[in-house]
């Protein structure tokens, strides 16, 4: 009896890295994936749609300087710094237009860098 | 006899709230209240919300230190920023009140001239958050924390900048004015 729990126990954790990683594949593979590129002193695109529901990473990239990606009606909040790749994931649980921006002053025009999500039903 | 007095008691405490609420509405409805915003509010009405807005933030600002050193640096980030997004309506050092502040009902607090006696964690609060029926907004959906504690780090600090921070507020004030 001893036995079978071991073995059983040795099967799990051999098993488990595996097919929770395969998991994981599985999850990431059915995220929508947007990129969105920030530079004084807009978002491009400066318009995202996508479904509620649907999980969404957005991997956000700066042409310039160091920006702030702020969507706080998903407290979805990151700094999106030159030569690297912010990546957020969140899941869209509400229909609606949205407003993001920049929360890191980045100069004069800093107030107009702003952009729209569109969550669809 | 006592069990009559309370609830003759109730009942007129309640007919008096439901007439004052039934009257305040129709006084509402009849377009009686003002609603311009070209006059100086009644003492008595500056010094309520004086009052609300004093104790509300007191209650709701968290009691700490500004995290940020008050280096150059941050005092210089915090002279730029105050200069784009809030000197519009607060006044400029040393250029006087601004006339666009003081059309808001209530008048922008002029920060330029009359710095502000809040504690900076209460001013944190502040521009965070923003404050309801006036037209302070609220930064904290376009500044990070860091930026706002650095406009609070030089609004406390304008009558004792250091000679480089001075110069900078300045000259981007003069680069403001001009465009």
């Amino acid at each position: 009896m001893n036995r079978i729990i071991i073995l059983l126990m040795a099967l799990t954790a051999a098993l488990g890295p595996i097919t929770l990683s395969a998991a994981l594949r599985a999850g990431s593979a059915t995220e929508k994936v947007i990129r969105i590129t920030a530079k004084k002193f807009e978002f491009a695109p400066g318009e995202v749609t996508v479904r509620k529901g649907e999980p969404v990473v957005l991997e956000l990239t700066s042409e310039d300087r160091t920006h702030g990606f702020n969507l706080p009606d998903f407290g979805v909040r990151t700094e999106v710094k030159p030569g690297a790749v912010s990546r957020v994931h969140f899941t869209p649980d509400k229909a609606g237009k949205f407003n993001f921006a920049c929360d890191v002053f980045c100069g004069s025009g800093h107030e107009d860098m702003s952009g729209t999500l569109v969550v669809t039903e | 006899m006592r069990k009559q007095f309370i609830q003759g008691l109730l009942t007129g405490v309640t007919a008096v709230l439901v007439g004052a609420a039934a009257t305040a509405l129709l006084v509402m409805k009849l377009g009686a209240v003002p609603v311009n915003a070209d006059k100086q509010p009644p003492v008595l009405e500056a010094r309520l919300l004086g009052l609300a807005l004093h104790a509300s933030v007191a209650r709701h600002a968290e009691n700490r230190p500004n995290p940020l050193p008050t280096t150059e640096e941050n005092l210089v980030a915090g002279a730029e920023i105050y200069a784009q997004m809030c000197a519009k309506c607060h006044g400029r050092p040393n250029a006087g009140p601004s006339i666009y502040g003081a059309s808001f009902y209530p008048p922008a607090p002029q920060l330029a001239t009359h710095p502000p006696q809040y504690t900076e964690a209460e001013l944190f609060w502040i521009v965070k958050h923003g404050v309801r029926n006036t037209a302070m907004p609220a930064w904290g959906r376009q500044l990070s924390d860091e930026n706002i504690w650095q406009v609070v780090a030089f609004l406390k600090r304008l009558d004792s900048l250091q000679p480089a921070v001075t110069a900078e507020r300045e000259k981007r004030s003069r680069g403001a004015a001009d465009q």
